[in-house]
């Protein structure tokens, strides 16, 4: 049961990340985007490029850290990736979702991201082929943490739990210390205000766009690390991601990270009841859930 | 009138094209100036100040800051030209605290953040106190105060205002209309929107009445106060031109 | 020559079934304005039930009741409107995109359960032993799908009448007042919650007869005929002949199907070996390019939907 809780927390973590994003912008544009989940697998993708890219082109960069997957070029190889998926995220809305906003509604939004979805996730297996990938060939060994009960710990995951909080602390500090992190805020609570204010309306969305993709890209990444890097990441976890907004209440940033951790550790503790097959079934229970008791999530306002 | 700030002319404006509220409106402003708009509900005086304030869609006329048209420019952009808005309602933000409030108003502006906010927290003791708190939690009163604030710490040259003394207690009400007294002294122009009209006079310099998108009559506040029109459209007995 | 009108025969019926689908997608979407992101959820529940009321127990499987076949029918019908009633009940009265969330969820819930529980689904190895109406009299396969083919037309035609009946009666107006201003709506003392809620559950049912046609057709289903391209595939039929409409649904349909059936030819015939894999990664990209582009072009679709004129009105034109 301990091996369900760590492995829940982990997943958590990930959830958290991927679901910064796709709450921010489910607030701020008002529709639900099937295709934020796509942003993982680009970010997951992208970053392997890259890595091997580094890697080829100054060898001393695939040094790895003690016991972990981390490689100095996967360490950069993150950083690019981060930019790349934001832009693409920018470029995708400025291609699409604009477009649509402006001329139909916000449903009409939905269903070109069920569009989106299908295109990406579909040329990336066109490009990067049906095959999962790793990021590290060599095999990592997990750490026997305990014997009974058998608790098995890699390393990576470690380190992935620890960046992704790391993570979550910058963005914590961002939002409450810094003027862009209240304008962030304020946009998200009244735009029109906001730009009373002096914010600049459309730069900020394209922001939001940029952050949700750079993060969606590390949460990408660390599933990579955690499982490996396939084109169905988007897939398996667009479910598990619209339930960790909804739990915390659309629009509110700690939501989505409590609600990732909430999800991540039902959807494992849920094994301890439930045979494994089920598991993809268990976000969708965790929608109804709250939507029947509590539609507005945690951390939501009442409209 | 001295050193004119804003020239209104024409001004044909609404929310959905091809329906203006605002039909061939004329307004002016001078330096220091306090100007009231007044009329009854429906006149398009909050439609006039938010056109200005760049947040309604203008299909005709101009309005002139110095020789620069601000039709067309973005809401966020206004602080460049020295404009600040109060709007009547949802005129802070709950989630952030006082100061995190003004941190981000005193952004508009090129001077010492910390500097601005504390010549704010001088012209409002009460909101200095209170700053860790967030917007939620301030009376109606304290509100107004720091939707005030945040209006001024940009030290804007000209400040639009809608109905600033809403729903507050006349105590309140007095400090606010005073308050607005002393940032003209200071060379600030003020546009207000008022429909306690006997306040909106009381300060006033000239005063515009608007109904039904129209202008029907201004000039000083003084004269229209001794004249009768003032006297008959508000107790009834003369029609609105439209 | 045979062949050809063999399979013709095939290519129309399998069309025509899934028109029935989109017919009552835009019952939920073009009348009333509901996303319904899980369409496979509602045509898979019906095209389950059908095989496991109407199909018998053989050998191995736990479930089979045997049902005579109208009765499976409604009985598959019945089943993916008592699913909807659950989704719906939870989230037709909330914010859009929830309805839609939680439509794709229970897509890919329904599809788990399927994959998952062996005794009552058969799991991934899908469900046998149904036996076709009428098979043991007519013996001929040809003749068999000939009337089969007859037979989902009618249905078709059943299923359209009354759908542009609803369309045009005072029920059609309260669906189309509540798309457009639900506040208006809620003045005039109906309940817009509950209005799309019955909107929801009947568009569901009509699914569910669908996906029993098409569970009859084959007399076998698994966990591959309810994947969430099914659902991408119904919408796209849906947007290509214009929302609203249900001529351009049955129109739009015909097109999407000619054009995956085309391709899937296409590709097979022309693309080198190694790219033999990939069909189904190229057709899905077609299927969103589909989606994207028509509501990028053409919000409205190809069939742009016409004023309707209400019966009552209609009547007073001059003569």
């Amino acid at each position: 049961m301990i091996q369900n809780l760590f492995d829940g927390i982990l997943v958590g973590s990930i959830l958290s990340l991927g679901a910064i994003g796709l709450t921010m912008v489910m607030h701020m544009l008002r529709f639900a985007n099937f295709s934020h989940a796509e942003l993982l697998s680009v970010g997951a993708y992208v970053t392997f490029v890259f890595d091997k890219l580094l890697e080829s082109m100054v060898p001393a960069f695939s040094q790895a850290f003690g016991g972990l997957s981390l490689t100095f070029s996967l360490i950069f190889a993150i950083i690019l990736s981060m930019g790349v998926t934001g832009v693409s995220a920018i470029i995708i809305d400025w291609l699409v979702f604009r477009r649509i906003r402006d001329s139909a509604g916000p449903l009409s939004m939905v269903f070109a991201s069920f569009g989106v979805a299908l295109i990406v996730r579909n040329l990336i297996s066109l490009i990067f082929g049906l095959k999962p990938k790793l990021y590290s060939e060599e095999i990592t060994f997990a750490v026997r943490v305990s014997l009974d009960p058998l608790i098995l710990i890699k390393l990576d995951q470690v380190f992935v739990l620890c960046m992704a909080l790391v993570i979550m602390l910058i963005f914590h500090f961002v939002l409450s210390r810094t003027t862009f992190g209240y304008a962030l805020k304020a946009v998200s609570e009244n735009p029109t205000l906001s730009q009373i204010n002096g914010v600049h309306l459309a730069l900020m969305i394209r922001l939001i766009w940029l952050i949700g993709g750079g993060l969606a890209a590390v949460a990408g990444v660390f599933y990579g690390l955690n499982n490996q890097v396939s084109f169905l990441m988007g897939n398996n976890l667009v479910l598990s991601l619209f339930a960790a907004v909804i739990v915390g209440g659309i629009g509110s940033i700690y939501g989505a990270v409590v609600g990732g951790f909430l999800v991540g550790l039902a959807s494992n503790m849920a094994l301890l009841i439930l045979p494994s097959g089920y598991k993809p079934a268990v976000p969708f229970l965790i929608i109804l859930f709250i939507l029947s008791i509590r539609p507005t999530g945690l951390f939501g306002e009442k409209k | 009138m001295s050193d004119t700030v804003l020239n209104v002319q024409s001004l044909t404006a609404g929310y959905v094209p091809g329906l203006p509220i605002l039909k061939d409106v004329n307004m002016c402003l001078g330096r220091g100036e306090i100007v009231a708009v007044i009329g009854p509900n429906g006149a398009g005086k909050s439609t006039l100040i938010k056109a200005i304030a760049g947040l309604v869609l203008v299909e005709e006329g101009t309005i002139m800051l110095g020789a620069r048209n601000l039709v067309g420019i973005r809401p966020d952009e206004m602080a460049i030209f020295g404009i600040a808005y109060v709007p009547q309602t949802n005129n802070i933000f709950r989630t952030l605290t006082i100061r995190q409030n003004l941190m981000l108003a005193a952004k508009r502006s090129d001077g010492l953040v910390d500097d601005l906010i504390e010549r704010m927290f001088t012209l409002f003791e009460i909101l200095r106190g209170k700053q860790m708190d967030k917007g939620g939690k301030l009376s109606g009163g304290q509100r107004q105060m720091l939707a005030i604030a945040m209006a001024l710490v940009a030290e804007p040259k000209l400040i639009l205002m809608d109905e600033p003394t809403a729903g507050l207690a006349p105590k309140v009400a007095e400090e606010i209309l005073s308050l607005v007294q002393d940032i003209a002294e200071k060379g600030v122009s003020v546009i207000f929107v008022e429909q306690n009209v006997k306040a909106a006079l009381s300060i006033s310099n000239r005063t515009y009445v608007l109904a039904e998108g129209r202008n029907q009559i201004d000039g000083s506040t003084q004269e229209l106060m001794e004249g009768q029109v003032i006297k008959e459209i508000y107790l009834g007995d003369r029609r609105i031109e439209t | 020559m045979i062949g050809i009108v063999s399979y013709l025969v095939f290519f129309l019926t399998m069309g025509f079934v899934m028109s029935i689908a989109v017919l009552g997608l835009n019952l939920q979407w073009g009348y009333t304005g509901l996303f319904n992101g899980g369409v496979a959820a509602f045509f898979g529940a019906g095209a389950y039930g059908l095989i496991l009321l109407g199909g018998s127990n053989k050998a191995g499987q736990m479930i089979g009741f045997g049902l005579p076949y109208p009765f499976a029918v409604a009985g598959a019908v019945l089943l993916a409107g008592l699913l909807a009633w659950i989704v719906g009940l939870i989230t037709t009265h909330l914010r859009h995109d929830y309805l839609a969330i939680a439509t794709f969820g229970v897509a890919i819930a329904l599809e788990n359960f399927a994959r998952n529980a062996e005794p009552i689904t058969g799991g991934a190895k899908g469900l046998r032993g149904f036996e076709r109406p009428l098979e043991n009299v007519i013996n001929d396969p040809f003749w068999f799908n000939l009337a089969y083919l007859i037979f989902v037309i009618v249905v078709l035609i059943i299923v359209y009448n009354i759908l542009e009946n609803i369309g045009q009666s005072p029920f059609g107006r309260l669906l189309r007042a509540i798309r457009e201003d639900e506040v208006a709506a809620q003045s005039l003392g109906k309940s817009p919650a509950r209005i799309r809620l019955q909107a929801f559950i009947f568009g569901s049912m009509i699914m569910g007869l669908s996906g029993a046609l098409y569970a009859t057709f084959y007399a076998f289903i698994s966990p591959q005929d309810i994947l969430p391209i099914l659902t991408f595939q119904i919408w796209s039929m849906l947007i290509v002949g214009g929302s609203g409409n249900n001529k351009g649904a049955v129109f739009g349909t015909l097109v999407v199907w000619a054009g995956w059936v085309g391709s899937g030819w296409v590709l097979t015939q022309f693309a080198p070996v190694e790219m033999q894999l990939y069909i189904g990664t190229i057709q899905f990209i077609m299927i969103g390019l589909i989606i994207v582009l028509t509501l990028l072009i053409r919000p409205k679709g190809l069939l742009p939907e016409k004023l309707i004129l209400s019966r009552s009105v209609a009547r007073l034109k001059p003569e």
